[in-house]
């Protein structure tokens, strides 16, 4: 008698668990893709913010808003930008390397580390970045996707954009890694074009 | 013959049937808590690190056997669902399967007692909820503070190491309190543990599926490293829920003891305190997330929360160790006519079986004769 009133709070149960996958709008998920433009759109508007200049013993840079300065020193930059899907992170770092290093072996190294990374699942190559250059110096560079989660928190894919370029005996390495998806074919989330503007503003010293 | 411990006249046997005293241990130390004999299972120590004898002590030997063998199957499918790639099964699967398992526990044991809907209302379902809930309302908010590769962010580190904790703690804890103080026909220790355990595995099913929904929302087969997902689906499967429901478990156990007023109290040791059962949970539920956030990844979670389950699942059999012997009762006159785990005959007025030392408190309703409802008709001894 008493398993058969176990029938009632299961219906229950399942109808309220069922009421509860309703919630998971709260989840935020990236803006659709925008109409394609019809053909008589407006030019892009011009950005207004002031340049922020950082320069070090390797090279100086110029960045943007939203992009704010994580830590920098006398080798590496980290900048930092807020999105719905978590924090983008760039990082330059420059340093000495010997005659003979190339871009391509600086690069399966930095791909290596981020691969063994502990904080990433399921790292896995997305391919070649085609024409990669930092400063205008022609370099190596890869994509790569995983998954992160630190802690008992949301697991959400991240997107990773390794570059490197070796000019005389100083090597630059550019990563990326980004919650937002480089393939979108949303110019508003695609963060490629943000990453274009800090790697061409690299002044080799 | 009198009984080492407290003295009455016993009938034979190796324990004494009201206060569980092992009369052949040669240790003095040892007669009266015997931690070498588990109360609820005689055959293990009770430092023995156990999910099943631990979590689901109701479970006469054969049903304990059937349920490691239940979970040892589902954990070996999980496995191979996630080798197979397929993710979003294998987490779905992973999330649901100790709560089933416990759902069914629940059912088998008849822990509910007369009141179905309440029980399983305050226990899973309220915990289902509020795990989604907190996992929905946060989302934004930890995602928002996520720095991946780089290294946490201090205010990242807080949130998800300390506060989220805490406050997922607070709220597995809001079922079972309200269970406690409405439903006072529940008093025994093991009623704590089993409501406590229920809400803190509903609350991590709906946590861990929502906190992995995009991946569940993904594609069906992931591609990549046939390993890659092994680490996370075992944490999803086992670290998370039993870690969830040792702490909610042991508060909530040290919560029902201080009802059970029979017999009167006395020093039973540090651990049944409630004060500190409510810091041991808190502790155990931030210490691996805290520890995860700043230095997270498979291998490291797995080290992180394996360690907190194991420590706090030994917590979890001391305490209820302690529960059962310090407040041994004899169940109702013919409630049971054999032991469930040594099958000797019993007269239905012991406290513990005197031949194995079984607390007959932790015998399944289910178990219990049909015939029984007399009041007991032989009294505890005082201070026993």
């Amino acid at each position: 008698m008493r398993r058969k009133r176990l029938a009632q709070p299961l219906v229950w149960l399942l109808l309220l668990i069922s009421l509860g996958a309703c919630g998971l709008g709260a989840i935020p998920i990236p803006d659709a893709t925008p109409t394609p433009c019809p053909g008589n759109c407006p030019p892009p508007a011009r950005d207004n913010s002031k340049p922020h200049v950082l320069t070090n013993d390797f090279f100086q840079l110029t960045y943007f808003d939203p992009w704010s300065l994580d830590s920098h020193d006398n080798s590496t930059v980290t900048l930092a930008a807020s999105t719905q899907l978590g924090t983008v992170t760039m990082q330059i770092h420059g340093q000495q390397v010997n005659p003979g290093t190339s871009a391509n072996s600086l690069l399966n190294g930095t791909v290596q580390n981020i691969v063994n990374n502990s904080s990433f699942t399921n790292a896995q190559d997305m391919g070649a970045i085609k024409g990669a250059e930092i400063g205008y110096v022609a370099g190596a560079g890869q994509s790569i996707g995983a998954y992160a989660s630190q802690g008992n928190s949301p697991q959400v894919p991240v997107f990773i954009q390794v570059m490197t370029a070796v000019q005389n005996s100083t090597a630059i390495t550019f990563v990326a890694i980004s919650p937002l998806d480089p393939n979108s074919p949303d110019p508003a989330i695609v963060p490629n074009e943000e990453y274009d503007h800090v790697v061409n503003s690299v002044v080799w010293r | 013959m009198q009984c080492r411990n407290c003295g009455r006249e016993l009938p034979g046997g190796n324990f004494c049937p009201w206060c569980g005293a092992h009369q052949t241990e040669r240790r003095e130390s040892h007669v009266a808590r015997r931690p070498h004999i588990y109360a609820a299972n005689p055959s293990e120590h009770v430092l023995h690190p156990s999910i099943v004898s631990t979590l689901f002590p109701h479970l006469g030997p054969r049903r304990m056997v059937q349920v490691r063998w239940l979970l040892f199957v589902g954990i070996i499918a999980l496995v191979i669902i996630s080798l197979g790639r397929l993710v979003p099964l294998a987490i779905v699967l992973s999330a649901l399967l100790l709560p089933v398992l416990y759902l069914f526990y629940f059912y088998d044991a008849e822990l509910y007692g007369d009141e179905p809907f309440a029980v399983l209302g305050g226990t899973f379902l309220a915990g289902a909820i509020l795990g989604g809930a907190m996992t929905l309302l946060f989302y934004r908010l930890i995602l928002s503070q996520s720095r991946f590769g780089f290294g946490p962010t201090p205010s990242y580190v807080l949130l998800v190491g300390v506060l989220l904790p805490i406050i997922a703690q607070v709220l597995m804890l809001v079922g079972p309190v309200a269970l406690y103080i409405t439903r006072r026909q529940f008093d025994d220790v093991l009623d704590g543990l089993a409501f406590g355990a229920a809400a803190g595995l509903g609350f991590s099913a709906t946590q861990s599926i929502a906190n992995a929904w995009y991946i569940i929302s993904g594609s069906f087969q992931q591609s990549g490293s046939i390993s890659a997902w092994v680490l996370p689906t075992v944490k999803i499967a086992l670290l998370i829920p039993l870690l969830d429901a040792c702490t909610t478990g042991l508060i909530c156990a040290a919560l029902w003891l201080r009802r059970d007023r029979q017999p009167e109290e006395r020093t039973r040791g540090a651990i049944t305190n409630l004060a500190a059962a409510i810091v041991i949970g808190l502790l155990g539920q931030i210490l691996p997330a805290l520890l995860s956030a700043l230095w997270g990844g498979p291998w490291l979670d797995l080290l992180w929360y394996g360690a907190a389950v194991l420590i706090l699942l030994l917590l979890v059999r001391t305490l209820l160790h302690i529960g059962l012997i310090d407040k041994a009762r004899p169940l109702r006159a013919g409630d049971t006519e054999q032991c469930p785990q040594c099958y000797h005959p019993l007269k239905g007025t012991e406290s513990f079986c005197p031949y194995c030392g079984l607390a007959l408190r932790a015998i399944p309703r289910r178990a219990r004769s049909p015939h029984a409802g007399q009041e007991p008709s032989g009294q505890e001894p005082s201070g026993a």
